[in-house]
């Protein structure tokens, strides 16, 4: 029993970091319609940049966290400038606009194992070693992630619900039609809403690299993630991504109770697998529109 | 004096089939502007082709400039507010973020603030619910907030596809007696788009008839409702 609530512990400091790449996923998704499938490349050069910064030129962690958070907003916002939105310009269908997303996911990938080869990288800290609660334990660096998580989904939450771009953001993912209607400026908005959703992939890419280390490929993983969290939670609703990163977590870490840990991850799509064909329409519905 | 819209052998596609053939169509200023037809005669489709959302071949003139080719941001942002057929809200929103919305494109808060208040008169069902997501209003307030959110515009032209369209008809005569009252008080000019031929010919000056993509007949309302073969076809008796 005590091991089962050690593994929920470890699998929710995973899932906060895992909702906040499904956030931002949703975020994209859900105001642009654009499928950012690149959202897995922003992870790995934002964590990579950190990684380089911190253990090859020996930045300072603050300095590191700048730059990181530079090359994530940056990456986004090229992708939304010079990619996805000609391409929205000259009226491509959606599979199309996949279609380029994946091959800037590939390109990305390919120019991090280009530098830095494709093994695996992790980075130690006296953060990583694990504090004693009790029968538990948890890291200093998983209870960064949960608090983290908790704090930056509780701004979004305020930005979204309080503030007039945050309703313009809403508008775009109610009636795309409409918000033509009334003279938004579109682009600017999918301009806010890569902005945010990138930048939520710096916390989430720099304490993976202590929680779980890092390699080229984990940006093909934690796109899955970010996409099936979605679909767990329910296309359209926020709250049901990070519901979704959070069950996806758990039920990596606890699947492998009685089970070896190489099933973690396939635990996990399993878990997909049974809301696609019990619950297609997610955990949390959004309301139906007429 | 220009007419404030003025349409000219308009023609729209949807995908390879011709919906408006070469339509003329004049809307006055000050005036409501009725276009009757049944479903499928292209009245929507003339909407969406004034906003830009389609598009078109012949000349739109606003106010004497023209219009056709233009994005939908850009036309909007010429006073032309357009109230699509049932979905003109935004659901997940709130009433008064969906009216705030609606004046996006003007700068002059105060009077924004001013025209929020008196909108509320009009149709103070909204300002009760001001603080409810917009799609758990009934259909007849979504209408009503529908329109109250292009009058947030402060529009030159407002552009109405089908308001009665699902509603009951006790709702339908209120809608057109404030549609009126927004055309007679405030002096905004009205394109409206209809089924429902009695109740819209009685707010109209003036009124159109719209066929698969022609316009068969046009003259003043009153003449309209006079005319044997209208009233037979159209107003049931």
């Amino acid at each position: 029993m005590e091991l089962l609530i050690q593994l929920a512990l470890n699998g929710l400091a995973l899932g906060a970091l895992y909702a906040l790449m499904a956030v931002g996923f949703a975020l994209i998704f859900g105001t642009t319609k654009i499928f950012h499938f690149a959202h897995g490349a922003t992870f790995v050069l934002a964590a990579y940049t950190y990684y380089a910064a911190v253990s090859e030129a020996g930045l300072p962690v603050a300095f590191a966290l700048g730059l990181c958070a530079a090359v994530a907003l940056g990456f986004g916002l090229a992708c939304e400038r010079f990619v996805y939105r000609p391409m929205l310009r000259s009226e491509s269908a959606s599979l199309t606009i996949f279609v380029a997303s994946f091959g800037l996911f590939i390109a990305a990938e390919n120019a991090v194992i280009l530098v830095f080869g494709s093994s695996y990288h992790t980075l130690e800290s006296r953060l990583s070693r694990a504090l004693q609660l009790g029968p538990f334990a948890i890291s200093p660096v998983g209870l960064c992630a949960i608090v983290a998580s908790a704090t930056i989904l509780g701004a979004l939450e305020f930005f979204l619900a309080r503030t007039y771009t945050g309703a313009a953001l809403r508008a775009m993912a109610d009636n795309p039609e409409l918000v033509r209607m009334i003279g938004l400026n579109r682009y600017y908005y999918a301009k806010v809403a890569f902005a945010v959703g990138s930048l939520m992939v710096v916390p989430a890419a720099v304490l993976s690299v202590y929680l779980s280390g890092l390699s080229p490929q984990s940006g093909a993983w934690i796109t899955l993630v970010a996409i099936a969290s979605t679909i767990v939670g329910g296309v359209g609703s926020l709250y049901g991504a990070a519901l979704g990163g959070i069950v996806l977590g758990v039920a990596q870490n606890v699947g492998i109770w009685r089970l070896p840990a190489s099933w973690g991850e396939g635990i996990a799509f399993g878990v997909l697998l049974l809301f696609l064909l019990f619950r297609p329409t997610g955990l949390i519905h959004v309301f139906e529109r007429r | 004096m220009v007419p404030l819209l003025e349409a000219r052998n308009l023609e729209a596609y949807y995908g390879w089939s011709k919906v408006l053939h070469g339509l003329d169509l004049t809307v006055e200023k000050g005036k409501v502007t009725v276009v009757l037809g049944a479903n499928g005669a292209g009245k929507t489709t003339l909407l969406r082709a004034i906003s830009g959302l389609i598009r078109t071949t012949g000349e739109i003139r606003f106010d004497g400039v023209r219009i056709d080719g233009k994005a939908p941001e850009d036309i909007v942002r010429l006073g032309i507010a357009h109230v699509p057929e049932g979905r003109g809200t935004f659901p997940n929103l709130t009433v008064l973020e969906n009216l705030r919305l609606g004046a996006y494109t003007r700068k002059d808060k105060q009077e924004v603030r001013r025209d929020l208040d008196r909108i509320y008169t009009y149709f103070p069902v909204l300002k009760q619910k001001s603080n409810s997501p917009a799609g758990l209003l009934s259909g007849g307030e979504q209408q009503m907030l529908a329109i109250a959110r292009g009058l947030m515009l402060r529009p030159r032209l407002l552009m109405l596809d089908e308001p009665s369209l699902g509603l009951a008809p006790v709702v339908v005569a209120d809608l057109f007696r404030i549609v009126r009252a927004i055309n007679e008080d405030d002096g905004v000019t009205v394109l409206l788009v209809e089924q429902d031929a009695v109740g819209a010919l009685e707010v109209s000056q003036y009124a159109y008839l719209l066929e698969t993509g022609h316009i068969v007949s046009s003259g003043p309302a009153d003449e309209l409702r006079q005319n044997d073969s209208i009233r037979k076809s159209y107003l049931g008796y």
